[in-house]
């Protein structure tokens, strides 16, 4: 074998290695939560902000060309310590869905529904923007999650 | 013939509109146990899941006002265990409402209307919302609110072992004989060959190709000396 050829090798074996371990480390040491996509769910055509239990809530955002609709504009108030149920879709393109501050990376995606579940346990301002280039007024899809 | 269409059209049904819902990650939750909180049954007697301990326990988390999937799920359960015919002391299945504004009059009237009145089920409810929230995340259970009436949720049985360890699951709307039959034979602790090495799959699967790689890295380089010794 070239000697190029096996450091390509090598480089290439540690990258996959090391990828490993840090997708093991978020899982077992961040507790990340998996974002799942639910291609059978319920579409749904308006975002809401429901309080399902003693400070538990799901916040249903439909990203559009350019703006998210939690139900309250793009902004949603919640308590501090709020176990957050997220349910993401798209009216049109594809978009991003990501939570400044925390692990919420979610695409929305039109004909399907992404979810994750986040507990803010800091008060603050989180910054929701689209990290998914989606066309001319990408930059102005923005939103924030109010821990009070 | 008759029969079948029917398990065909449940089959589709439970695809088409039952059968999302966000699936439990049982990496976290087999092996643990769930927090000891008070159940009250239809009858207004109170319990816990340490007073069970000494038999396996079913938990069947649903919710009365479900429109199809759980009365599938409890009815199928009803069926499968007639079927079964296994001894009333051997197990008890507790089914429990995950919908925090059902009360006991909703359960009882799931109960009576489908006829889950074997002596070793109890059908209840968790009074106390935190506790109820407690439960679920044990579980990882998460239901989807889709208006008052409607709720998504997965499908599902939960079978704890003797003294109260989340042992397996077992997923479906229909339940057969042999899924319960899997389910009590594992929470008695009596696992296959295939279920005892299953776990180590991947780990010996990703260490396989870490030796692969490296016999091919370090192998070559060891024949490639070998080929430039002189003979």
């Amino acid at each position: 074998m070239d000697l190029f050829e096996k450091r390509a090798m090598a480089l290439g074996l540690s990258l996959v290695m090391m990828f490993f371990g840090l997708v093991v480390y978020a899982a077992k040491g961040l507790q990340a939560e998996l974002p799942t996509c639910l291609p059978n769910a319920r579409l749904f055509q308006n975002g809401r902000v429901v309080e399902v239990g003693p400070n538990r809530y799901q916040v249903d955002a439909v990203a559009f060309m350019w703006s998210f609709d939690m139900g309250q504009g793009n902004t949603i108030r919640i308590p501090r310590g709020a176990t957050v149920d997220f349910y993401v879709t798209s009216r049109d393109v594809m978009h991003g869905y990501h939570i400044d501050k925390t692990l919420v990376n979610l695409m929305a995606i039109p004909g399907a529904v992404t979810y994750t579940r986040v507990k803010f346990d800091r008060a603050g301002e989180y910054q929701i923007v689209c990290h998914e280039y989606c066309g001319l007024g990408h930059q102005n899809m923005a939103g924030k999650v109010i821990v009070e | 013939m008759r029969r079948l269409a029917g398990y065909l059209l449940s089959f589709a049904l439970g695809c088409s509109v039952f059968g999302q819902g966000i699936p439990p990650n049982l990496s976290k939750t087999i092996g643990t146990t769930p927090p000891d909180v008070k159940f009250v049954d239809t009858q207004g007697r109170a319990f816990r899941l340490s007073d069970l301990k000494g038999k396996p326990v079913i938990l069947s988390p649903v919710y009365a006002g479900c429109p199809s999937a759980c009365i599938v799920i409890s009815r199928s359960v009803k069926h499968a265990l007639e079927q079964l015919g296994l001894p009333e002391d051997a197990f008890i299945i507790v089914t429990f409402s995950f919908d925090p504004k059902e009360g006991r009059a909703e359960m009882a009237s799931f109960q009576k209307t489908h006829h889950l009145n074997a002596h070793n089920w109890r059908v209840a409810v968790i009074p106390d919302d935190q506790a109820l929230f407690q439960m679920l995340d044990a579980l990882d259970f998460r239901f989807t609110y889709v208006s008052e009436q409607v709720k998504d949720h997965p499908n599902l049985l939960v079978f704890l072992d003797s003294e109260g360890v989340i042992r397996h699951y077992e997923f479906g709307l229909e339940f057969t004989p042999a899924q319960l039959q899997r389910g009590l034979r594992i929470a008695r602790g009596e696992y296959t060959l295939w279920e005892r090495v299953s776990d180590w799959i991947f780990p010996l699967g990703a260490l396989g190709l870490l030796a692969t790689g490296t016999w091919i890295m370090f192998g070559s380089r060891h024949r490639r000396r070998q080929g430039r010794e002189p003979s």
